[in-house]
């Protein structure tokens, strides 16, 4: 007699989707008890001078890097590019990012009226 | 992802209604950049409802000299310019600089920008006496923020370049357009909108100078681009069409001159409107080529349009209006004598 599970390596795949599971769990917690101690210890990280900054350095940790940024951001990203193939790059990524944003959409929009002419008009 | 700046604008704006409601800062500013797509797509008709709305809501809900209310009255103002109506651009254009200094500076980009577009109108009026010290001060200003290869800080060069031009300081305007055009290619690339501009400019001060040859490939390369980029019914590429019909008059090839006069003319007349006033200058051009062919009957009709256009736009304390009236008159007489 054999086991199915066997025949088909289920239970390895379980085994991997639990280790797998796990790894990001603790991963997880060791960000957010770094954080828990930072905001303990109330010592702020280098380079970040305001309380603002320090706890949005630790949410961007948790979260990933472009969780928290806001259009104005993306926005002047993409403004002090003076390169137009960069900086709409920029606005692609921030529309990526938060794509029913009404502000980000609408300078997007402008940008490449400014930029691209005639060629974004026909790119619809 | 959708490119087309007309359908992302509109998009952005429905939204902006659907998550803000309609007297939010947020639609707001959204409305107003709509309306400034409609305008960089040289649809004013389109545009001016929607940017006069807007200010009037801002005026209300925001304050007369909240930032963003400033905005959206500079943009007015550059709306109604490029409309073909500098008498009421002016005043708009002074309010907005006024409290753009008074409220956010006299090096906020924002004033810049103000100073930058006032002193364009003044510029386009013929007044460089006022318009030079506007562009060297928002030139100073731009070179030491922005930096020399900043795009706002090309476009008060080209400007400044422009004036120099104009005030016959020919080998100063030459150097600067050419560090306009270099730094634009190397910068923003050759198939940016703004190129056919400045290559227009360049080639306008080398005609100037008697250098027709190297002119007519700018201008060639001009209208290349901008057929491509901007398309052939937009104002700059019209422009650039009747730049070329004058270098081709100045060679003495006037039957490719006239035709294209009148292609240009009439891709103005249909976008911009019969009365606008950028289409003077070609329709003087023309008026003067069919003069020097001998045809006076279709010359002076022309100048008879030119000098009524240019009556309109003088305002009333002009003090060449006099000598205009004068000229309008040896016109009909002249065409009275010819029977047309």
């Amino acid at each position: 007699m054999f086991l199915l599970g066997d025949v088909f390596e289920l239970k390895k795949l379980d085994t991997q989707m639990e280790a797998d599971a796990t790894r990001r769990v603790n991963e997880y917690r060791a960000a957010l008890d770094q954080t828990i101690k930072e905001l303990r210890t109330a010592k702020a990280p280098p380079g970040c001078n305001q309380f603002e900054d320090w706890v949005s350095a630790a949410l961007q940790r948790l979260l990933g890097a472009d969780a928290l940024r806001s259009w104005r951001d993306w926005h002047s990203d993409a403004e002090q590019e003076t390169s137009p193939i960069k900086a709409r790059e920029i606005f692609e990524a921030g529309l990526k990012q938060l794509p029913d944003s009404p502000e980000l959409l609408s300078y997007y929009a402008v940008f490449l009226a400014k930029n691209f002419g005639q060629q974004a008009k026909e790119a619809a | 992802m959708n490119h087309n700046p007309l359908q992302l604008a509109t998009r952005a704006h429905e939204l902006a209604l659907r998550q803000y409601g309609p007297e939010h800062p947020s639609t707001l500013l959204v409305a107003r950049n709509l309306a400034l797509v409609y305008r960089l797509q040289a649809r004013y008709t389109e545009a001016q409802p929607i940017a006069e709305q807007t200010l009037q809501i801002q005026e209300r809900v925001l304050g007369l000299e909240h930032p963003d209310t400033l905005k959206s009255l500079d943009n007015l103002a550059s709306l109604l310019a490029v409309k073909g109506d500098p008498i009421a651009a002016e005043p708009i254009y002074r309010r907005a600089l006024e409290a753009r200094e008074r409220v956010l500076g006299p090096e906020h980009p924002d004033t810049l920008n103000s100073l930058n577009n006032l002193a364009l109108l003044l510029a386009r009026k013929g007044d460089n006496p006022a318009a030079e010290p506007l562009y060297r001060r928002a030139l100073e200003v731009r070179e030491r923020v922005l930096g020399p290869e900043h795009p706002d800080t090309l476009s008060v060069l080209n400007n400044l370049a422009n004036l120099l031009s104009h005030k016959a300081d020919l080998p100063a305007a030459e150097a600067l357009h050419r560090r306009v055009l270099e730094v634009q290619e190397r910068v923003l690339g050759q198939d940016h909108p703004n190129t056919p501009k400045f290559l227009d400019n360049l080639a306008l001060v080398l005609v100037r100078q008697g250098d027709l040859t190297t002119a007519e490939s700018l201008h060639r390369r001009a209208l290349e681009i901008g057929q491509r980029v901007l398309g052939p019914d937009h104002p700059d590429t019209l422009k650039t069409m009747s730049c070329l019909a004058s270098l081709l008059a100045a060679k003495g090839d006037l039957v490719a001159a006239e035709q294209l006069y009148r292609s240009a003319i009439q891709g103005m007349v249909r976008v911009l409107g019969p009365e606008h006033p950028d289409i003077l200058p070609s329709l003087n051009d023309l008026s003067t080529l069919l003069a020097n062919k001998g045809d006076l009957a279709g010359a002076l009709p022309l100048l008879e349009r030119v000098l009524q256009g240019m009556l309109k736009f003088m305002g009333p304390d002009d003090t060449n209006a006099e000598a205009f009236v004068k000229h309008l008159a040896s016109v009909r007489e002249a065409m009275a004598k010819i029977g047309c």
